[in-house]
């Protein structure tokens, strides 16, 4: 019996073998993970500032956008990255 | 398997054919009387190192196979990672380009409210006469913090 348990043991011993290949997680760019600025709003009841703050909005807006794509694109080339190492 | 790791794999290959010779041997050299003895119990000690020989030298070249792959997949994923961090400074160069048309693009635009605004007759006189009322710029305030809880 304990010769059987030595034997087993040795044997299944095989099976704690870790796998070697690790593969890390990419790391997202850090202009991509900063956060969107929020609109601005309005302060004065001047009609130019109400342009100036509406453009400065478009400005944020786009430039958020601009960041999505940019997430969009990296998950797209990271993906294929990924899946073509087999 | 761990015996891999501390043993040679000659090892494993010298056992096995050791255990050959010690079969061919009793059978071979049965006309020595000690030999013809104890033939049976050497050739059942011959079968278990043929067995045991077999086993770990084909462990070895299955390890052997094994760890070649484990290279070529290592070397497949160092590929990748240089290949991700190049797609990295790709995608930020792109940003950074199309944030700085923006800003510039809206910059253009403030300087031309800001020389309208002095310039033009009619938008001078629009602009000291109509000031906005509290209920437009409100309204233009929550619409900004329509997201925000």
């Amino acid at each position: 019996m304990k010769t059987l348990i030595f034997a087993l043991i040795i044997f299944l011993s095989g099976c704690s073998v870790v796998t070697p290949v690790k593969r890390n997680f990419p790391e997202a760019p850090k202009t991509l993970q900063e956060k969107c600025e929020e609109l601005a709003v309005l302060q004065s009841s001047s009609v130019t500032d109400l342009l100036k703050v509406v453009v400065e909005n478009y400005q944020r807006h786009y430039r958020c956008e601009i960041k999505v794509e940019g997430w969009q694109d990296w998950y797209k080339d990271q993906k294929q990255i990924f899946d073509s190492v087999k | 398997m761990w015996l891999l790791a501390f043993l040679p794999d000659w090892i494993f290959y010298a056992i096995f054919i050791f255990g050959l010779g010690l079969f061919v041997a009793t059978i071979v050299l049965k006309f020595i009387p000690i030999i013809y003895m104890k033939r049976i119990p050497l050739q059942f000690a011959s079968i278990a190192f043929i067995s045991i020989g077999a086993f770990m030298s084909g462990m070895a070249t299955n390890e052997m196979i094994w760890q070649m792959r484990v290279k070529e997949l290592e070397a497949k994923v160092a590929q990748a990672e240089a290949e991700a961090a190049k797609k990295n400074v790709e995608i930020v160069e792109k940003i950074v380009y199309k944030d700085r048309v923006v800003k510039e693009k809206g910059e253009e635009i403030v300087k031309y409210i800001d020389k309208i605004v002095v310039e033009k007759e009619e938008v001078v006189k629009f602009v000291e006469n109509c000031p906005l009322p509290k209920e437009f710029i409100d309204a233009h305030n929550q619409a900004v913090k329509i997201n925000k809880k």
